[in-house]
Order: C-alpha cells, then sequence, then structure tokens
C-alpha cells in the first residue's frame, strides 16, 4: 500500500517526494483518525513561493480513499476538514524523511510549521 | 471542541489557529452576552494590512454554543448578521481569547498582540478608520515588449498542464510538460542553484540577460523575464506580460499575477519572493528559444 509525500515547496526543481513505509502509514492514518473536524474554521491559503504544505497520494489505504493536503494546522481530506492546532502532523511528515531533505528546506519548513517570525 | 479560534496577524503564513473546549465557548458567549453597549460599526479585520486584526471564532451546530460566528477587533464584537455589532470598549474579549490559546507564540508576536490590546479601544478605531479612508495608490505597469504574452491563466491552471509545467516554462510561455529546468535542452543544465549556474543554464537555451526592462521591445525583439534564487535551494522565474504586469508560476501550482504579500508585481526586483532572496537578473526570451 504505497503512500506517496510530496513536500510542495519549489519552484524550478521538483518538489521533493518519498514513499512511507507500512509502520509510517499506520502511523499517518492514526494521526490523522485523532483530529477533530475544523468546525467551520477557515483553511490558510499557502503563499505563492516557499513552503505549501504536504501532499499525501496514497493507494489502497481505505482511511486515506484520495489526495490529502496537510498545511498550517489543516487537514483537507476529500470528504473533510480536520484541524490540528499543534501543527503535529506537518512536523511529523516533515520529520519522516527528514535524513534526505537538504538541511535550508528543513529549516523553512520548520520555522514555518513552528511559526517563527 | 467546541469552537474554533484564528488569531489574525500574519501575512504570508497560516494565523495560528486553536481551540476551544466546551466550558470555555459558554464562557465567551456569556462575555459577549454581558456588553451592552452596541456600535453600527463592523470589525475591521484584514483591513489595514499587516500585524494584528482581531481575532475570528466559529463553531458549528454540533457544538455546545451551536453554529456561532465571530469576529472581534478593537472592542468590536461583530456576530456576522444584520444586528449591530457589540462594542466591548475595555477590550476584555480580546484579551480573555489571547490567554486560551493553547498554541505556542514566538515571543515578538505575542508581545505584538499585547501591545496592540493596550491601545484604547476608540483610538485603535480611529487608526483603522484613517487607512480606510486613504487608500494606497494603484500599481503602475508600463508595457514595454510588442510580442509579450497576455496574462491569461486559464491555459495553465487546467489539470493537463498545471502539475507538468513550472516557472520556467511559464516565463518563457511555453507548455512542454517536462516541467522544463534551464540548460537541460541543450545538454547545459545547471549544476547549482545559484545565479552564476542557472543564468548561464538559461543563456544556453536561448535568453539574454539585461541590465534593465526599461527599453521598449519592438515585435520580433521577445519579452522581459527575471531570475531570481532561493540560495543554495532552488530558482524561480517572472515574467512580463503585455499589460506591463508581471507574474509567474510557482512549481505545479497556479499561475498568478501577485506576489507573496498578494501585491501587483511591477517589477520583480522589488516584490515579496518569499525565501528567493536573490536576484540574479533580468533577461530576454523569445518564441525561438528552445526549453525542454
Amino acid at each position: 500500500m504505497p503512500v506517496e509525500v510530496i513536500l510542495d515547496v519549489f519552484s524550478g526543481r521538483p518538489n521533493p517526494r518519498w514513499v512511507l513505509s507500512d509502520a509510517q502509514t499506520l502511523e499517518l492514518v492514526r494521526r490523522i483518525a485523532s483530529l477533530s473536524r475544523a468546525q467551520g474554521a477557515r483553511e490558510p491559503t499557502p503563499p505563492d513561493l516557499g513552503y505549501r504544505g504536504f501532499r499525501i497520494e496514497a493507494h489502497d489505504v481505505p482511511e486515506l480513499p484520495g489526495p490529502v493536503h496537510v498545511y498550517g494546522g489543516f487537514v483537507r481530506l476529500p470528504s473533510e476538514v480536520r484541524l490540528d492546532p499543534q501543527r503535529r502532523t506537518e512536523r511529523w511528515l516533515l520529520e519522516s524523511n527528514s535524513k534526505a531533505l537538504e538541511p535550508p528546506i528543513h529549516e523553512l519548513v520548520l520555522h514555518e510549521i513552528e511559526g517563527r517570525v | 471542541m467546541s469552537a474554533t479560534v484564528q488569531l489574525n496577524v500574519f501575512s504570508g503564513r497560516p494565523n495560528p489557529t486553536w481551540l476551544l473546549n466546551d466550558e470555555q465557548a459558554r464562557e465567551l458567549l456569556d462575555r459577549v452576552h454581558q456588553v451592552e453597549t452596541k456600535t453600527p460599526l463592523k470589525a475591521a479585520g484584514s483591513v489595514g494590512g499587516l500585524g494584528y486584526r482581531g481575532f475570528t471564532v466559529a463553531s458549528d451546530a454540533k457544538s455546545t454554543i451551536g453554529e456561532t460566528r465571530l469576529a472581534v477587533h478593537a472592542g468590536v464584537v461583530d456576530t456576522g448578521r444584520t444586528d449591530l455589532s457589540l462594542f466591548d470598549e475595555s477590550r476584555e474579549i480580546e484579551s480573555w481569547l489571547l490567554e486560551t490559546a493553547t498554541v505556542q507564540f514566538d515571543k515578538g508576536v505575542r508581545e505584538h498582540v499585547t501591545s496592540m490590546l493596550a491601545v484604547p479601544a476608540q483610538e485603535a478605531l480611529r487608526d483603522l478608520t484613517d487607512r480606510l479612508i486613504v487608500l494606497p495608490p494603484p500599481s503602475k505597469c508600463t508595457p514595454k515588449a510588442a510580442d509579450a504574452p497576455a496574462y491569461n491563466p486559464g491555459l495553465w491552471n487546467i489539470p493537463t498542464v498545471q502539475p507538468y509545467n513550472n516557472c520556467y516554462n511559464y516565463a518563457n510561455d511555453q507548455r512542454t510538460n517536462t516541467f522544463a529546468q534551464p540548460g537541460r535542452a541543450h545538454g547545459k543544465m545547471y549544476t547549482k542553484l545559484t545565479c552564476a549556474s542557472v543564468q548561464p543554464a538559461a543563456q544556453a537555451d536561448g535568453l539574454v540577460p539585461t541590465a534593465s526592462f526599461s527599453t521598449k521591445l519592438a515585435a520580433g525583439k521577445g519579452w522581459y523575464v527575471a531570475l531570481v534564487i532561493w540560495p543554495n535551494t532552488d530558482y524561480h522565474w517572472y515574467r512580463q506580460d503585455a499589460n506591463g504586469c508581471w507574474s509567474h508560476k510557482p512549481g505545479g501550482t497556479a499561475a498568478r499575477n501577485v506576489d507573496n504579500g498578494g501585491h501587483t508585481i511591477t517589477d520583480p526586483k522589488t516584490a515579496n519572493r518569499g525565501p528567493y532572496t536573490t536576484f540574479c537578473s533580468y533577461m530576454i526570451t523569445n518564441r525561438h528559444v528552445v526549453i525542454k
């Protein structure tokens, strides 16, 4: 059940993408299932340039029936939006491939997730 | 959890958002109901530009407090309906909402919001009113190139095109569906993410560097583009359209004619470019350039 994560961050170069292991996939499903529905809150719009969130593309994972977009403390599933106020899902996704990401990218995304001014 | 609170303070990044529990949601409603003064003003919200712009609170019908929409800013408690707003002159509701935050703020953010909440409500409203009346002048774009493509995002922002064409495709107005890379069509692709590597790679494709975009380009002479770099990490291109304004297409996302701050781009050198902090060069491209 390959689950691909795409870090939407580049303009010229292709975005970094990687495949989660089975154990990571189960962990991701567990994390998303534990989140509350967003209750009418407005999702933020990503900027044009820089970190724009993670896209998750899953095949044959019943809990992830379509593309998932994770950004700004929100997890957008095909049928609903969930709220992740501590942005733990983004942080986990970032660390799921941290060793392969170039340091400037890791630093920028972490900076954004932590809301550092 | 009963309601979502959003602190409207950032421009380019997501605003902090957190949840109120049932008890907090009920307390919020109690606080609102205790405000007796009314006002015809609506919460100014996003008007006024950068920095603190109040709170928005939302809950749906399943919440303990039912479906609710509140915007609170400068003492104005706006319930979003046609009723008059409430005026919380002491700004206690805003202060209380700040204290409910369960997310970490950078120290600078908390200090900024705290300082804004210390401004008396009447004074804060006067500041906002001044900004509403005196609007910034419209941006000026001057057409320069007879061959410049028209800004037509509909050609790019469709499922069969958008994911497969990047900023370089867009700047050159060529939909190759190869996520084109500077120099690749001529075996001279860049090797580093620096101006010194990416610019010559683009020149190998046929682009020509130029000092500025002030000279008019006659028919057959191409149009202006600009190269910027996220140091050692990525590159990005802008193009000047037929109307003289600039537009761009960040990677596989949609083509658009505003910068990271949502402003019209009159010059990429002065635009909000996010992490692409290095401005390399203006260049001229044309219909005969080959990219891949």
